[in-house]
């Protein structure tokens, strides 16, 4: 893990938003954004939810949230989306959220090769702290610096085909994807929800109203359009 | 992932102080979004939402997955803060807009937005509070010789039963709801919203008669389930017999059949038998009976069957409730009967009757004991060795264990055990064993050596032992023992300390009397150790 030192980030400064009060939402969802430091984790979410980019990279200290309120089929759902510092450091912090998530966001650089082969790591850290029906996306981010792209596409896809991922890639600077990732995340975790109901009994199942989502087009091998 | 269970505290010390208070802050905002989670859950639990439909909106279904992996575990928000609180404490750096932020910090939780267990933790955490150092439970008639056999005190009168039914509006009922449950607790997962302060109510025991020496005045379950039992009248009764299998170490608990319960439904109930054995509430010591269909007269001969240690069982509590099942919506209690195992005549294995009980709210403060000790304690007089050996005459007390040990909400914890040889209550006196965790039977094993006495000094001093449960970072003290003369008095002065019970005093005498030999103790962890003033 690289340990350059860096600006520490500061939760207040950047995160003013009222986010607490609102109680009108359907579900809350819990999603961790994890993967190697600099790999673009808060910059991710900084556009998802603020639409917002900046160059600049500032470490981020432990863990930080932000909340967004999305729709989806008639549902108003409420997303705390964690975002955790790369750095080894914090690792004995990040990991105690892991068991919290429903969703996680596993993030690569395809710039940056040690940030590709780290993914397994970070996958089994996920099987060691999360549950068991712990749904994961892989995204491989920068995708607007094709120039200096080490990580294919085709790496990625065969990766994440390998850990039973569905796989993205995807470019916070330039929005790509962005939104798509998180949208397929959160269908991922409503079909698990409906499953969570998986008794058997049909009268229970056909009674469950769990969000239908399937219609949904589930874009699982959607390469970086540049 | 045991590792993952057994290590609820982390390792920042590496963190600097403005790392740790940015990630104070993100506590704080996560804190007041769950809060406010917490009140959109309980908004719907009341507007009668569909119990499925409830699952999912509540998030429910994910706290429950989560159940089966991380049992007993703080979020990790919880653990985090735990973690830099407790830096901060111990490094006196003052953190004064945090302090009572986090007053109703989770005592333990793999799920975040699950109000009922929040709620339950509130409580959890006044209770102990209370109970922090030098604040000892009190009680002002220390001198009672703790289980007395409460008879045939324990008929419920229509009284108690109405407060219940009183304390039922408003209140949702027992998630009994098994259905939805792969792996056992969905009683501590998705309990009611609301809980009536146990002390508010005037309890009538709802311990059974024929072999309770029970001192408590309300079952032990209710002390590890919230919401309301009232839903139905309770009656009818039970019928089962208990076998202990020495060898196979194995406790079987025949359920033959139940007589005349009430109807859940309009002259039905679908009933079942459930069993745990008591402190411990976890999925481990639940066992239950099938359901049988249709019958206020159910018949099951089927036999539950627990493997623990007979010295063990002496600590537990058998409760044995019957519920309704309803496959689509929350199971509904029909009663219970608790049986305290340490007096129960084992000799007796002929099939007993015993009516059923309301669940009746125990009030924590009446639980005389949390446990008992088991320890061993001798002293050694001066050049009692030979060869002027020892220099100063020694105390020597090897704890053993504890067995069943109590703490609010059922379940293994995680336990140490301090010594104090009073009147010296200076950190030179006090010694602590490692803290064993998960454990409501915890081998501590480990000796505590004190020495410079005489033996003139033994009739002057106590010595209290204490057993404390962590949690993350804090402990709570659960109760202890004090072995002394028990006259009231150290060197002359009045003190509250010397308030050992008939059995502890009897103990010390007999460790003075017998110089150099082991005297073997199992005592009850009392709760009403009188407060040392400073």
């Amino acid at each position: 893990m690289s340990k350059h030192p860096v600006p520490m980030a500061s939760a207040t400064a950047s995160y003013g938003q009222k986010e607490s009060s609102d109680q009108n939402f359907d579900y809350m969802f819990k999603i961790l954004i994890i993967g190697n430091s600099s790999v673009g984790k808060t910059s991710f979410l900084f556009r998802y939810a603020d639409d917002s980019f900046t160059p600049a990279f500032v470490s981020t200290v432990g863990i930080d949230f932000k909340v967004k309120t999305i729709y989806r089929n008639d549902k108003k759902i409420k997303l705390q989306i964690w975002d955790t510092a790369g750095q080894e450091r914090y690792r004995t912090i990040t990991t105690a959220y892991y068991r919290g998530a429903m969703g996680f966001i596993l993030m690569y650089d395809i710039t940056n090769e040690e940030s590709f082969n780290a993914v397994q790591d970070w996958s089994t850290q996920i099987k060691t702290y999360s549950w068991d029906n712990a749904q994961v996306l892989l995204v491989g981010n920068k995708c607007d610096m094709e120039d200096e792209r080490v990580v294919s596409g085709e790496r990625g896809r065969q990766l994440s085909e390998h850990l039973g991922f569905e796989f993205f890639e995807a470019s916070a600077k330039d929005n790509i994807n962005v939104k798509q990732t998180f949208e397929r995340l959160v269908d991922i975790i409503c079909d698990k929800m409906s499953e969570s109901l998986d008794v058997g009994d049909p009268a229970i199942t056909g009674a469950k109203q769990g969000p239908q989502l399937t219609e949904q087009p589930a874009p699982t091998h959607q390469d970086c359009a540049c | 992932m045991e590792g993952d269970r057994a290590d609820s505290s982390l390792d920042l010390s590496h963190l600097t102080d403005k790392e740790q208070s940015i990630i104070l802050d993100v506590l704080q905002r996560d804190q007041e979004l769950r809060r406010s989670d917490e009140g959109r859950v309980k908004i719907l639990r009341q507007s009668k939402t569909d119990p499925t439909r409830l699952h999912f909106l509540s998030g429910a279904w994910f706290s429950e997955q989560c159940s089966r992996r991380h049992r007993n575990q703080m979020s990790g928000s919880d653990q985090v803060h735990a973690t830099i609180n407790h830096r901060k404490t111990k490094t006196r750096v003052a953190d004064p807009p945090l302090a009572g932020l986090f007053d109703g910090q989770r005592e333990e939780t793999s799920h975040d937005h699950n109000s009922a267990q929040a709620e339950r933790r509130l409580k959890d955490n006044k209770e102990e509070n209370e109970c922090t150092p030098g604040a000892l439970k009190h009680t002002p008639t220390p001198r009672t010789k703790s289980p007395v056999a409460q008879g045939l005190q324990h008929k419920t009168s229509s009284a108690s039963s109405k407060e219940c039914d009183r304390r039922s509006n408003g209140h949702s009922e027992e998630p009994e709801n098994d259905y939805y449950s792969h792996n056992g607790d969905t009683d501590s997962m998705n309990s009611s919203l609301t809980e009536a302060d146990p002390a508010s109510l005037k309890t009538s025991s709802s311990n059974s008669s024929l072999h309770s020496g029970y001192t408590l005045s309300g079952s032990m379950m209710s002390l590890f389930s919230s919401g309301d039992f009232g839903l139905v009248d309770v009656r009818g009764r039970i019928q089962f017999s208990l076998v202990y299998e020495t060898h196979k170490q194995e406790l079987q608990v025949k359920v033959y059949r139940c007589e005349d319960i009430a109807s859940a439904r309009k002259n039905r109930s679908d009933p079942y038998v459930k069993s745990y054995l008591l402190p411990d509430k976890s999925s481990k010591s639940k066992k239950k009976t099938s359901v049988k269909k249709r019958t206020l007269n159910p018949v099951y001969d089927q036999t539950l069957r627990y493997i623990v240690r007979i010295g063990e069982l002496r600590s537990r509590t058998l409760n044995l409730s019957v519920w309704h099942a309803e496959p689509l919506g929350r199971n509904v209690f029909l009663g219970e009967v608790e049986v305290s195992l340490d007096v129960w005549d084992w000799t007796c294995t002929q099939p007993l009757w015993q009516d059923l009980q309301p669940r009746v709210y125990l009030d924590p403060d009446s639980i005389s004991s949390r446990g008992t000790i088991v320890l061993s304690i001798k002293f050694i007089p001066d050049g009692y060795q030979g060869g002027g050996l020892p220099l100063t005459g020694e105390l020597h007390i090897w704890l053993r264990e504890a067995q069943g040990l109590l703490s609010n909400k059922g379940g293994a914890i995680d336990s140490f055990v301090r010594s104090y040889i009073l009147p010296d209550a200076s950190r030179q006196s006090g010694q602590k064993t490692r803290v064993v965790k998960h454990s409501i039977s915890p081998t501590y094993n480990h000796t505590m050596v004190y020495d410079g006495f005489h033996t003139s000094d033994l009739k002057e001093a106590c010595a209290e032992l204490t057993v404390w449960r962590r949690e993350g970072l804090k402990t709570h003290v659960l109760g202890g023992i004090r072995l002394s003369c028990g006259t009231g008095q150290s060197y002359g002065e009045a003190v509250s300390w010397m308030d050992s019970t008939e059995e502890e005093v009897a103990v010390w005498t007999s460790m003075i009397e017998n110089p150099n030999h082991w005297i073997d103790i199992t005592l009850p962890i009392r709760t009403n150790l009188a407060p040392r003033s400073q």
